[in-house]
């Protein structure tokens, strides 16, 4: 029978620190590329979303454009602002809003669209703007959100928007 | 070694406490979902506000309205900062069509520290009312925001 030594107490002592030492230098290292990401990425990409083409959309309101962009909510869900900001010609009067996480399309404060322009892309534009305010009781959960643009003609079927260049963004953070 | 890995350690901790802190407070956003009607001479509180802190050293803010409105007159909209007067009004003009539609509109103001604004707690509110012709401007669904500049 081989004599198993039993370590002595400066050396459990010793492999204890060295224990501890190296799970601090990997949380650290952890945490320095947690520090470093921010400044890479002050905005993340998925909540922006520029498009360079025009889209024409006819129908009543309201459905689905295939414009998203997406954010993080911490464990504290917090509201965000929506901001879209675009060129367009409309052959009517037109109505848009947000889908909230596939939720259906609700107005989140202005909402209306006028008429300008012959909807085909010929002649000029006008621009509008709009700010929408999400709050946490609209649907915002911790982790990924997803706002999708929708809306629709609000008098007839056959009215068409065109939208120009346009970007959409939604930001949580100061 | 040590003192730098528990350094970068407590910043972590001390970041991961901040993340909340970074999200919109909500009493930064507003948003109204009925229709207002105003019929006053400008300039009058049009009722709605949003609060905002600064730090010891003041900086300017950003704060936007976005609505939705039909408005049978020419008219002014502005704020005021602190309950100062209504300051950095801009102009809305008559939209009152019979299919009963509404138009949108946007203003956005930057606000100095030289505009009242105080350490801590700032209250700003939206204000306006309408020209010499008279009429009345009706406010559809809209968002008040304001935003701390970096």
């Amino acid at each position: 029978m081989i004599p198993i030594s039993k370590p002595g107490r400066s050396e459990v002592t010793r492999t204890t620190a060295a224990g501890i030492k190296l799970g601090l230098l990997c949380s650290s290292l952890i945490c320095l590329v947690m520090l470093l990401t921010p400044t890479a990425s002050a905005v993340a990409g998925k909540e922006l979303l520029r498009v360079e083409q025009n889209q024409a959309f006819q129908g009543i309101c309201c459905f689905s454009w295939p414009e998203s962009v997406q954010v993080t909510e911490p464990s504290k869900v917090m509201p965000v602002v929506v901001t879209w900001s675009t060129d367009y010609q409309a052959t009517g009067p037109f109505l848009v809003g947000l889908s909230v996480n596939g939720k259906p399309c609700k107005f989140f404060g202005s909402a209306s669209i006028q008429p300008f322009g012959p909807g085909d892309g010929s002649g000029p534009f006008e621009s509008r703007y709009f700010q929408w305010n999400i709050l946490p009781g609209d649907g915002l959960r911790r982790g990924n959100n997803t706002f999708t643009l929708c809306g629709g003609a609000t008098l007839s079927s056959s009215a068409v928007i065109l939208l120009g260049f346009n970007t959409l963004s939604v930001r949580t953070t100061k | 070694m040590k003192t730098f890995v528990i350094g970068i350690a407590l910043a972590c901790v001390a970041m991961g406490i901040a993340t909340n802190a970074y999200a919109v407070p909500p009493n930064e956003v507003l948003r109204i979902e009925t229709n207002q009607t105003f019929t006053g001479a400008c300039c009058s509180s049009l009722g709605e506000t949003v609060t905002i802190t600064e730090p010891k050293m003041v900086v300017p803010v950003t704060v936007t309205f976005s609505t939705d409105y039909r408005a049978s007159g020419n008219g002014l909209i502005g704020i005021s900062v602190n309950g100062h007067p209504c300051a950095t009004e801009q102009n809305f003009f008559t939209f009152a069509p019979a299919d009963g539609t509404f138009r949108s509109l946007n203003y956005e103001w930057v606000v100095a520290p030289a505009d009242g604004l105080v350490r801590g707690n700032n209250t700003i509110a939206v204000c306006g009312g309408l020209g010499f012709g008279g009429g009345s401007i009706t406010f559809g669904f809209n968002t008040l925001a304001v935003r701390i500049s970096k």
